[in-house]
């Protein structure tokens, strides 16, 4: 995107604090000055929607694995016979 | 048993339990080996209960499953040698993938259903090619959604040094995703 996509002129400023802004890590004035210009600036929110989903894409294709029956068993078998918690 | 640990019993029943499968998850991106994941995941548990008594009701059960997981892989799994902590993708811009899928023969504002396209297991692939320390940093914010400050904790790292790999692992994934699309042919150059 070049500066000129956008009336405002710091684009550039914005797009280095995208990722923190997507992950939440701004401060809440910063985040709500963000928040409004990609309410403006159209090639900014892409970007924005762009690292949001990319965030989630990661998440939800790694995040979801089938747990082994036997481990699972393996647990609560565990839980069942172990010392209770707590104890020496 | 008295009640009382039996109560006890039953609420890390209830609560851990439903974790399982995000911990099990989490273990195999960390140990990349089904059978390591599950002694990970066993250990976890086991330690877990074991200090149950000492988690305190009402605050973050997840964060304080995650810290003792985190903390049983580095001590079962950490290799004994000092691992490289370059990645590739650091010479890489800012928006490597989204400037190659914006320049590419998808269309205007398709990047997001290009990257739904690419398949799980790539994804996989490009998590587990992640040095342990980016991967784990990954994991932890992307993955499981913890912030910047409780994964620095769980880590013992400093803030900075958890922003730096997770931006660096980002962009090495990034890289690993756009020789994804490249190869399955989902866009053309």
């Amino acid at each position: 995107m070049s500066e000129s996509d956008c009336s405002e002129g710091d684009c550039g400023e914005i797009l280095r604090e995208l990722e923190l802004f997507v992950d939440r890590e701004l401060d809440p004035s910063r985040y709500e000055e963000i928040e409004a210009h990609i309410g403006r600036c159209g090639p900014c929110l892409e970007r924005a929607e762009f690292r949001r989903r990319l965030r989630e894409i990661i998440a939800s294709k790694c995040g979801r694995e089938a747990v082994p029956q036997a481990l699972a068993d393996r647990i609560r078998e565990m839980l069942a016979s172990s010392e209770p918690p707590g104890q020496p | 048993m008295s009640g009382e640990t039996d109560d006890l019993r039953k609420r890390f029943e209830r609560d851990a339990l439903p974790m399982l499968r995000s911990i099990y998850s989490a273990a195999l991106r960390m140990t990349r080996s089904p059978s390591d994941a599950e002694d990970l995941v066993q250990e976890t548990y086991l330690r877990a209960f074991r200090g149950f008594q000492g988690f305190e009701e009402g605050t973050n059960l997840k964060a304080w499953m995650y810290r003792i997981l985190t903390n049983t892989f580095i001590n079962m799994y950490r290799k004994k040698q000092r691992e490289p902590m370059t990645v590739s993708g650091d010479e890489m811009g800012d928006w490597y993938l989204y400037e190659r899928l914006d320049g590419s023969a998808v269309g205007p504002s398709a990047e997001s259903s290009v990257l739904e396209a690419i398949p799980e297991e790539d994804v996989k692939a490009a998590v587990d090619a992640l040095p342990e320390g980016f991967r784990v940093v990954v994991l932890l914010v992307d993955v499981e959604g913890f912030s910047y400050k409780e994964t620095a904790e769980m880590l013992g790292i400093p803030i900075g040094t958890v922003m730096s790999r997770l931006h660096r692992g980002r962009k090495s994934l990034e890289k690993a995703l756009w020789e994804s699309v490249r190869e399955r042919g989902v866009v053309r150059e």
